[in-house]
């Protein structure tokens, strides 16, 4: 479509680095906006490491440019980037924009509409605000961990869960931000904090404890109010089948889809009660039916059937999804080594509307030239002069 | 200060469950108006807990409460034709319908998208379903449980397993697959809001529950997109990842991750630097990775008798990360949150007094507060259906 992607004339000044403020930064370029990633070799984004595939699906569609912010012209460089630019994201410990000059009262003196998203882990004010956070450890310290796990078992840390999610809802809250300036001309300073907006995902746990002084605890893949609701082996390697009954009626569908009427009104499992009450035995009987069974078999007759089911999926399995592929889901890029990739977009469509502008993730330093030059006028040889002084760096 | 960022905006949701009301919720949360349809009946989330005394009620769920905090609510029996006729005269001036019904279900209504753009060309209309409105898995039902378990993220929330067997791929505790497609949803409909200046038009937006997990296990999907083979769930088949250990305390449990040597450094200073730190299998941290179990377990020894709190607090003022494993109890007495004031008290015409996870940020310039309780079933009847009549 020939349609103007959301974003476009947005500019954006990307201090952020790793998971969370890059996954922000990279929907925000995908949906039309130019992004200018800050980097340095001094400190590159640790997610180039190796042969940074993280960092190609992260940093889809961004200018890189080098600035070595330990130098003073590199840090007046950045600050005319901002004095040209709509929104400054960062995800430094509290005080350290700050501390480089950077911060949100010195920036307004430039661009008095910024808006300026400073992401942390705890927020920067309230008593523990210097804290040391990592994503993980937020995922221990909201309780997310707390209700994840083996039925009856030991807190898990789950992966890299709130990084990616909080990079989302920092998304929300700048074009939100962006919506609120098209109407005032102001811009905002914001103060987010990603255990924060984990808790606010966590609503059963808070008011269950709230309520009835009661704590949960990890339930594995079962669920406090329907039954059968678990995962069920198949056969073939470590595969797994998802099975949610929701209703009598998608009981008695997967009763019949087994070729199992009889348990219908069989008294151990005839109503909702009487099925979580036996849920091991039930459970074993719909794992007598799934195991001689494809994950892919269980799932096409059950959901012909209109009970919900699905395989457990791998990446590979996901990546494989013919499904994904019929949505358009992925697209093909170049990598930085010239190899052929295929990376996942957006997980929305616009009926009707633009593509998502997904372009390849920049090498290092790899728009310097491009914006000093066209952004900020400098010549060639003031460039150059930059990149002997590792200012340009 | 202005009330919010959105609060020229709209907002009218059809919505069950967690995933349209959540997105509702957060559009409302920064400033939008929010109308909550429900059916006679009532949002199926009412008659889900918890409870106060495990006592099912459809004014006092915990989860309802909190999911539909600042909307008004009616009740519309979209079977009949002139309720139908109401919601289509609500949505003539909304900026906004979000909603989760499955895929046709309201074009069979003649509530479709083409139906509402015709009487209101600048609406923007999001559906969220579970595989999108394409593609051969567009009319399978799905719950969290199978959205979760279909994204790739199953196999890493319980990391390296013993047996494969007996510990399964896992969803994440709570309804986490619901939460994430909300949130992705709220993203969509402010960007389709943007492009509206452009095009003067609002547009339907597709949001697919699958696919906004699938943005969840982002680093093993690009290991796979680097031809990158999915390994063993088998403990120690797979290179080990970040240096994070959940420890045992007399009270609970501690996670730590000094990752970095000097927070390796300091960590053995609040040990008391033992003598097993100085040993080679421990020496760098690619050794302390490759022997990581057996640090973990002399790591668990020292801080099994003491208080998650102290570990906490001792780790941090030495600059190591560490942060209690916290229950719901902990975080709603946590001087952290407490002083940001997250939780908010709000007042229910049935339910009790309740904190209230309130909005996880600040702006210099809008005030951001929860506004009102979730409605009691058909409470804004009167007041938003009457001038309609």
């Amino acid at each position: 479509m020939g349609d103007p992607l959301p974003l476009k004339g947005i500019r954006v000044v990307d201090f952020s680095w790793i998971i969370a403020g890059p996954t922000c930064t990279r929907i925000l370029a995908l949906m039309g906006a130019e992004v200018l990633k800050v980097e340095s070799q001094r400190r590159p984004d640790p997610s180039r490491a190796g042969d940074g595939a993280g960092f190609h699906f992260l940093n889809q569609s961004k200018k890189s440019v080098a600035l070595n912010l330990s130098t003073t012209r590199g840090l007046e460089l950045a600050k005319e980037l901002v004095s040209l630019s709509d929104v400054v994201i960062e995800n430094f410990a509290t005080g350290v924009i700050e501390r480089l000059g950077l911060g949100y009262d010195v920036l307004t003196t430039l661009r008095p509409d910024l808006i300026m998203l400073a992401s942390s882990g705890l927020g920067h004010t309230g008593p523990d605000r210097d804290h040391v956070a990592y994503g993980t450890l937020l995922q221990c310290f909201t309780g997310w961990s707390t209700l994840t796990g083996y039925p009856g078992g030991r807190p898990v840390t789950g992966g890299a869960w709130s990084d990616p999610i909080t990079g989302m809802l920092q998304a929300f809250i700048i074009v939100s931000a962006l919506y609120h300036r098209t109407r005032t001309g102001q811009g905002q300073y914001v103060d987010f904090s990603m255990a924060e907006a984990m808790c606010t995902m966590l609503p059963e746990a808070i008011m269950e404890f709230a309520m009835n002084g009661r704590i949960l605890i990890p339930a594995g893949n079962d669920d406090s109010v329907y039954a059968p609701h678990d995962l069920y082996p198949c056969c073939g390697d470590d595969r797994w089948v998802a099975i949610v009954v929701t209703s009598e009626k998608q009981w008695h569908s997967l009763c019949s889809t087994m070729g199992r009427l009889d348990l219908v009104n069989d008294r151990r499992f005839s109503d909702l009660e009487g099925r979580r009450t036996n849920k091991a035995e039930l459970d074993h009987i719909i794992g007598q039916w799934t195991q001689v069974l494809t994950d892919g078999e269980v799932t096409r007759r059950l959901q012909a059937a209109g009970v919900p089911a699905g395989p457990s999926m791998n990446a590979t399995d996901v990546f494989n999804d013919p499904h994904l592929e019929a949505r358009g889901f992925f697209q093909t890029h170049i990598g930085l080594e010239g190899q052929t990739i295929r990376l996942p977009g957006l997980p929305w469509h616009f009926l009707p509307g633009p593509q998502p502008d997904a372009r390849q993730a920049p090498a290092l330093g790899q728009h310097s030239r491009h914006v000093l030059g066209d952004l900020l006028g400098l010549s060639g040889e003031e460039i150059q002069a930059l990149v002997k002084q590792q200012v340009v760096y | 200060m202005p009330l919010g960022l959105l609060s020229d905006l709209k907002v009218v949701e059809y919505g069950h469950h967690i995933s349209a009301p959540f997105c509702a919720k957060l559009l409302g949360d920064f400033g939008a108006r929010v109308v909550k349809v429900e059916d006679p009946e009532g949002d199926v989330a009412r008659r889900l807990g918890p409870f106060p005394g495990d006592v099912s009620h459809p004014e006092k769920s915990g989860l309802f409460l909190t999911l539909n905090t600042g909307k008004r609510g009616v009740t519309l029996d979209l079977n009949a034709r002139q309720d139908r006729e109401l919601l289509l005269r609500i949505l003539d001036t909304a900026d906004i319908f979000v909603e989760n019904s499955p895929p046709g279900m309201l074009d069979a209504l003649a509530l479709g998208y083409e139906t509402l753009s015709q009487r209101n060309p600048r609406l923007v209309v999001t559906s969220i379903t579970p595989f999108g409105l394409s593609g051969p898995r567009r009319d399978y039902e799905a719950t969290d449980l199978v959205t979760f378990h279909m994204s790739g993220y199953a196999p890493i929330v319980p990391g390296g397993v013993d047996d494969l067997a007996e510990e399964p791929p896992l969803r994440a505790g709570g309804h986490q697959a619901e939460f994430v497609a909300g949130v992705s949803a709220a993203t969509a409909t402010m960007m389709a809001i943007s492009m509206r200046a452009f095009t003067n038009r609002g547009t339907h937006v597709d949001l697919s529950a699958q696919e906004a997990m699938v943005m969840m296990p982002q680093g093993a999907i690009t290991n796979a997109a680097f031809g990158r083979g999915t390994t063993s769930r088998l403990r120690g088949a797979a290179a080990p990842g970040a240096l994070l250990a959940i420890l045992p305390t007399s009270d609970g449990y501690v996670a730590i991750s000094p990752r970095e040597d000097h927070q390796w450094l300091a960590w053995l200073g609040l040990m008391a630097n033992p003598s097993w730190g100085s040993e080679e299998r421990f020496k760098t941290r690619q050794d302390r990775q490759r022997n990581w179990p057996e640090l973990v377990k002399l790591l668990a020894d020292w801080t099994a008798p003491q208080k998650k709190q102290d570990i906490y607090r001792n780790a941090q003022a030495a600059h190591v990360p560490a942060f209690p494993v916290n229950t719901a109890a902990d975080i709603l007495q946590s001087p952290q949150l407490q002083s940001r004031g997250f939780f908010q008290w709000l007042d229910h015409p049935v339910a009790e007094k309740l904190p209230y996870p309130g909005i996880p940020l600040t702006f210099s310039n809008a005030d951001l507060e929860i506004q009102c309780p979730a409605p009691t079933l058909g409470q804004h009847n009167q007041e938003v259906l009457g001038p309609l009549i």
